[in-house]
Order: C-alpha cells, then sequence, then structure tokens
C-alpha cells in the first residue's frame, strides 16, 4: 500500500489538487484526509467535494475542529478560524455539512492509527507539538488499540516525525522533504504530517506524507502550487487580508 | 523475508559480531556475500545488549540506503528478534589492520608511498560517504577494506549517522543529562571521520595509535618513513576541529595524491613535542572552529599551448572565478595528451603546466593548493572523467572548443556526472 496522507486543506483546492497530483504520480494507491477539510480558505464547497470523491474511491476521511466548527459555527466571533467558520458554513449546502458532520474523528488501519489531533480524547483537539505530547498521543491510541505501530496526527501544519531513541522515550525528528524515511513496523512512530492548504513552517508549498507500507518507509514531501492564486481567491472571498497573506509567506 | 540465507563458514569474529562465508545456492544475488550477526545472549551485558542491538538495526537501515563501492552493497536485512542478520557484499581483500600487523612484523615495508595511497583511498572512501549525508563515527583500521584495485571500502556502521534518518542512538534529554554517555563530538560533524583517518594515518607512520591529546610528532620515531609533508597531512587530520584542520575529506585526499603542494608547517617539521607545542595543541582543542567551512576542488583543463591567447586568458579568468579566492578551494591544472613512454616529454608537460599554473598567481610558482597533472591517454574524455572522479573533484573547466571534439565521439555529456562541469568560451564576455 501507498498511502498518502493529507491534512488542514482549509478549504485550498489549488494545494490539494497538487498534493493528490504529486501523490499519483509517485504510487499512491490509498488515500487519508486527517480533517481540517474546510475553514480559513476560499473555497471549502470545492474542496469537500474533491474529498467526498476520493472516499466513494475508498479514501478514509477524518473530522477536525474546522470541520465541526464550520457545521456549527460559534456564537461569539473571537478568532479568525471563527470569522470564516461563519463564512465557510454559508458557503457549504445541507448536504455537505451533513457529510462533515457525519466523518468519524479516529480511524485504525490495522496497526496504523489515524486521527486529527491527539489520539487522548480527540474530540478536545489537543495539539501534538512536543516529544511529551506525542507520548501521550501514542500512548492513548496504543490502549484502545494495542497492535498500533504508528500514530498519523494533523492540527499542528508542521512535518515531525517521533521516534524511539536509544532510551526508548520519544524524540523529535525534523525530516527532509522527499527522503524517504525507514519507519520498520517494528518500532513505535507518531508523524505530524503538516498542513496541504496553510503551512506556517515560513515556507508557503503545501505538505503532505506517503507511506509505503512494502517498503516501510514514510517520505514527508513539499509541492510547490500556485500559492499566490490560492491567496488571490482568498482575498476575492472578500475573508480578512491576514489569511491571503499567511498563503503567501508559509505563516 | 524474515528468514537467514543458511550459512557456511565463520570468516570473522570481532568483539561484537559474527560474519559468516554464504554458499552459492543461498546468495540472493550474483556477487560474493556475507552473512553478519551481532552477537547476541550470554556472550552480552543486558545493559550492552539493547545499545548492541540497536546498533545493528541502525547499521542495517543505513547500509540499505548507502549505494557506490566505497560501502558494501547491501542485500537484505532482519535486525529484530533474537536472530538478527544482514546479508550483504563480500569485499575480498584486506583491512588496513591487516596492513598494520604486516608493518608490526616486518617494519622495513613501510613505506611512504604505501602510507599516502592507503590515506588516499580511505580519504575518498569517507568522502564518498560524506557526499550521501552519512557521518562514519567508528572508522578503525578493522573497519576500512582494501580492494585489490586501490580503493577502500567502510565497514561497521552501528554508530553512523545519516542527515535524512532520525539518530536512533540520540538520548532523550532527561537520559542525557543522568547518564555517563559521551556522545563525543556533534553526530553531524564529518570532521570526526577526518580525525578518525588521522589516527590510522599516524598508526601506519609509528605503528601505534597517537597517544591522548598531545602525541608525539611521528617523525620523533619515524622520520625516514615520514616526510615532513606526510607529518604535516597527519597532524591537519589530527586537528580537523581546529581551523587548520581539514575541512573535507576529498581536500584530505587531495594532499596525499599531490604531496609537493602541501604547505609544511612548524606542525610538519617538529620531531619533537616541545613545551609550546604543547601548549598550542591544547588551545586548538579547547577552540574548535563551529562549523567546517565549505571546499571546493576545482580541476582546469589547461587548452594547448598552441591554442589563441585568448583562450588562455578565458581559461584562467574562469578558473580564479570558479576558487573565488577561497582558502578551503584546491586546483588541479591537467593537459590531455596521447599515449607516450618519452619521460622527457612528460616532464616538459608538468613544465608547462606550472607555467600556465604560476600565470595564476601573478608570476609566482604555484606552491600551495595547485597540483599540476598531465594526462596521457587514448581516450583522453574517458581519462578525464576518471581522474576527476577518483579526484573527487567537484568543478571541471574546459575550453568549449576542446570539450567540443575531445567528446564528440563519447557520450559521456549524457551520463550523470559527479561533478559540475563549465564550458568556457573564449569570446564570451568575462
Amino acid at each position: 500500500m501507498q498511502l498518502a496522507l493529507l491534512s488542514d486543506i482549509h478549504g485550498n483546492i489549488r494545494a490539494l489538487e497538487a498534493c493528490l497530483a504529486h501523490a499519483h504520480a509517485r504510487g499512491a494507491n490509498r488515500f487519508a484526509v486527517l480533517g481540517d477539510l474546510v475553514g480559513y480558505g476560499a473555497d471549502p464547497s470545492a474542496v469537500v467535494a474533491r474529498v467526498q470523491a476520493l472516499q466513494a474511491a475508498g479514501a478514509v476521511v477524518l473530522k477536525g475542529n474546522h470541520d465541526a466548527m464550520a457545521v456549527a459555527p460559534p456564537e461569539q466571533v473571537r478568532t479568525h478560524g471563527e470569522q470564516t467558520a461563519r463564512w465557510t458554513h454559508t458557503r457549504l449546502d445541507a448536504a455537505q455539512r451533513e457529510w462533515l458532520d457525519a466523518l468519524p474523528l479516529s480511524v485504525t488501519l490495522d496497526t496504523l492509527f489515524l486521527v486529527h489531533a491527539s489520539a487522548l480524547a480527540p474530540e478536545l483537539w489537543h495539539y501534538v507539538y512536543d516529544a511529551r505530547h506525542a507520548m501521550v498521543s501514542l500512548a492513548a491510541a496504543r490502549s484502545s488499540a494495542p497492535q498500533i505501530q504508528f500514530v498519523f496526527n494533523g492540527h499542528v501544519h508542521e512535518q515531525t516525525l517521533y521516534y524511539q531513541g536509544l532510551d526508548g522515550n520519544l524524540l523529535p525528528f525534523a525530516p527532509q522533504p522527499g527522503v524517504a524515511i525507514p519507519v520498520p513496523p517494528e518500532r513505535l512512530w507518531l508523524a505530524t504530517v503538516g498542513s496541504v492548504g496553510q503551512p506556517r513552517d515560513g515556507r508557503p508549498d503545501a505538505m503532505y506524507a506517503l507511506l509505503d507500507s512494502v517498503k516501510w518507509t514514510l517520505t514527508f514531501h513539499r509541492v510547490a502550487y500556485h500559492f499566490h492564486g490560492a491567496a488571490n481567491d482568498v482575498r476575492l472571498a472578500g475573508l480578512p487580508e491576514y489569511l491571503a497573506a499567511r498563503l503567501e509567506r508559509g505563516r | 523475508m524474515n528468514t537467514a540465507p543458511a550459512t557456511g563458514a565463520l570468516r570473522h569474529r570481532s568483539a561484537h559480531s559474527e560474519i559468516f562465508d554464504v554458499s552459492a545456492a543461498e546468495r540472493l544475488a550474483d556477487a560474493p556475500q556475507c552473512l553478519k550477526r551481532p552477537l547476541t545472549g550470554r556472550d552480552v551485558a543486558p545493559a550492552h545488549a539493547h545499545a548492541r542491538a540497536i546498533a545493528f538495526e541502525n547499521e542495517c537501515r543505513l547500509l540499505a540506503a548507502l549505494h557506490g563501492p566505497a560501502t558494501p552493497q547491501y542485500v537484505a536485512a532482519h535486525p529484530y528478534g533474537d536472530a538478527p542478520w544482514l546479508l550483504m557484499e563480500a569485499i575480498p581483500g584486506a583491512t588496513v589492520a591487516d596492513v598494520l600487523a604486516r608493518y608490526a612484523a616486518e617494519p622495513g615495508e613501510r613505506h611512504t608511498a604505501e602510507i599516502a595511497q592507503i590515506g588516499q583511498a580511505m580519504a575518498l572512501a569517507v568522502h564518498a560517504l560524506h557526499r550521501q549525508g552519512v557521518v562514519h563515527h567508528n572508522l578503525q583500521a578493522q573497519h576500512i577494506m582494501l580492494r585489490e584495485d586501490g580503493t577502500a571500502a567502510l565497514l561497521d556502521f552501528g554508530m553512523a549517522w545519516h542527515a535524512g534518518f532520525p539518530d536512533l542512538l540520540a538520548l532523550g534529554p532527561a537520559t542525557k543529562s543522568r547518564s555517563h554517555h559521551h556522545t563525543g563530538p556533534q553526530r553531524s560533524d564529518r570532521r570526526a571521520d577526518i580525525t578518525a583517518v588521522g589516527r590510522i594515518l599516524y598508526a601506519l607512520c609509528t605503528g601505534h595509535p597517537p597517544a591522548g591529546k598531545h602525541p608525539q610528532p611521528p617523525r620523533a620515531t619515524h622520520a625516514e618513513t615520514t616526510p615532513p609533508w606526510l607529518q604535516e597531512i597527519v597532524m591537519r587530520c589530527l586537528n580537523s576541529q581546529d581551523q587548520t584542520g581539514y575541512a573535507s575529506a576529498a581536500l584530505l585526499a587531495f594532499d596525499l595524491r599531490f604531496p609537493t603542494q602541501v604547505q609544511v608547517g612548524a606542525q610538519g617539521l617538529r620531531t619533537h613535542l616541545d613545551a609550546w607545542g604543547r601548549w598550542r595543541q591544547w588551545v586548538s582543542v579547547r577552540t574548535p572552529s563551529a562549523a567546517a567551512p565549505a571546499a571546493t576542488l576545482v580541476l582546469t583543463v589547461v587548452p594547448s599551448p598552441e591554442a589563441p591567447v585568448a583562450r588562455h586568458h578565458a581559461m584562467r579568468h574562469a578558473t580564479q572565478r570558479a576558487l573565488g579566492g577561497h582558502p578551503n578551494a584546491r586546483l588541479v591544472c591537467a593537459s590531455l595528451h596521447p599515449p607516450s613512454t618519452d619521460h622527457s616529454l612528460q616532464r616538459s608537460q608538468v613544465i608547462q603546466l606550472e607555467m600556465w599554473a604560476a600565470a595564476l598567481c601573478d608570476g609566482a610558482p604555484p606552491s600551495h593548493g595547485i597540483a599540476c597533472q598531465p594526462i596521457t591517454s587514448g581516450d583522453a574524455a574517458r581519462s578525464l572523467l576518471d581522474w576527476a572522479r577518483c579526484l573527487a573533484i567537484d568543478h571541471v573547466l574546459i575550453d568549449a572548443e576542446e570539450a567540443q571534439w575531445r567528446f564528440a565521439e563519447t557520450d559521456i555529456l549524457r551520463t550523470a556526472l559527479p561533478f559540475t562541469l563549465t564550458l568556457v568560451h573564449a569570446d564570451a564576455p568575462l
């Protein structure tokens, strides 16, 4: 299985199409979308339709906090996310909202555990931003299903591989794009696969990861796409300039 | 595949592992193969068993990622469970430890030329490794095979570090502060391997490894077989953390191949360690430079003396630009000639190159960092590329007109070259 792991698309159809084309060209034959299909970006409806088509072809699709927020926008607006949640809500039709609402929070595929945020109480959307939280997420996944060796998270918009060092504790590793990292299933792994549609590490290229479960390698990819176009889409949609500019800066 | 192929005779046993022959019927490919098993069970204290198992796993995954003749070809492995194994190419030949044993048994066997040749082979193998983003971290004489063609292959990657992979030997912050585990130099610091090559070169020169931080200069006991240039090279390797140390293994190979251009300083001439030298070494050990500055090796194909002045001028200009005045830049001035057995002709070819290089240095005779190498061959283009390859050259410059007819009959330019190739046009703006 060549499993493409995509997360945090955030209504960015251009970045999604670029990642899917990139993954297809590298032999991806299974897809998993780890939540946050919508929110922030200009094309929530197009992204939902595209991911629905992926799901119909066998893809795993999970719910993220922004998907939940778009289904039921908060009364009070305090953040950009909450502001665009109301806008996103209006751009989705009732059937799309119903579909988003019905998405699962996590899925187990044999030894893989897929979840948007931490596997510990996924509905609370805890971030996995360091080794300690990675350990908690991994332990929570393994307590629900002991065969789990891999946990794949989104939510943090950065690509990090947590692995066991010499003393068995998890350590963070910043992957180089395009390097096939050996991830033997005899070890425990947790990866945050990065964000397709809203990178925040200073580079505007879209991110996703490709797991080869024959050779057991994990490759973190960066994909060039027309981010100026995506930013202009955000401006034309009348969304805050800040959300457009961050696509161009990758911040 | 988790089952190991059946093994034949025990070929080698070290403190950590056993290596077995693999019969032709059991091989997974055509080349001769051997099977490595780490020593486990009752031979190993439990505290070390875990670290050893992880090191073996590390070796397997790194060998699988490496390619080229500087490392044994990986075939298959299963580094887990009760009977871990690694199937890889069996490299024929002797190890550098065998050479040391030969020198110890027969001191008259020690020859400067052989030491330099072995040193160059080791340095080039280490450079090939470094170019793939890997630092070995455990180079010892018994881990280096010398192939019959004079090249070296490196073994035993248990402690090695790969730039693109998570470091399985790393410790979490909590354990690190508690343990006495010394990781030594930074895991990404390639100079650790250059120092290790220096220690082996020192042993080849003197018969024993350098003692402590202030070893006797090799010329104290072995002045006859250790000329000043060789001692200079060895001491620069041992001080690789210092500013005067080698920035890359390719620079070390260059110096061993072209000893006449080595700038011999006080550390090369010294025959004993005085108080001043001891103090200086102490200072240099305590003030390591932050990062290895970049190094570049340039090979310029010097046009024939009959070529128009404009072409020579353009080549000199392009060469100077490629070197960029960088202290870690090295230059090989090469010229291409049909085969000949006339020694006086070869001598005059070297002199012509030296004169050409002198013009690069404002008329002064070229000394430090510039080597002159006429290349005589029936297939000049092929030989040129072989030379560039075996000197680990980064950048080759050749006159565009000359390249056109030299490479006309070959498909060399369609193959992947391990260096940048610049075609210099005489009439292009300078």
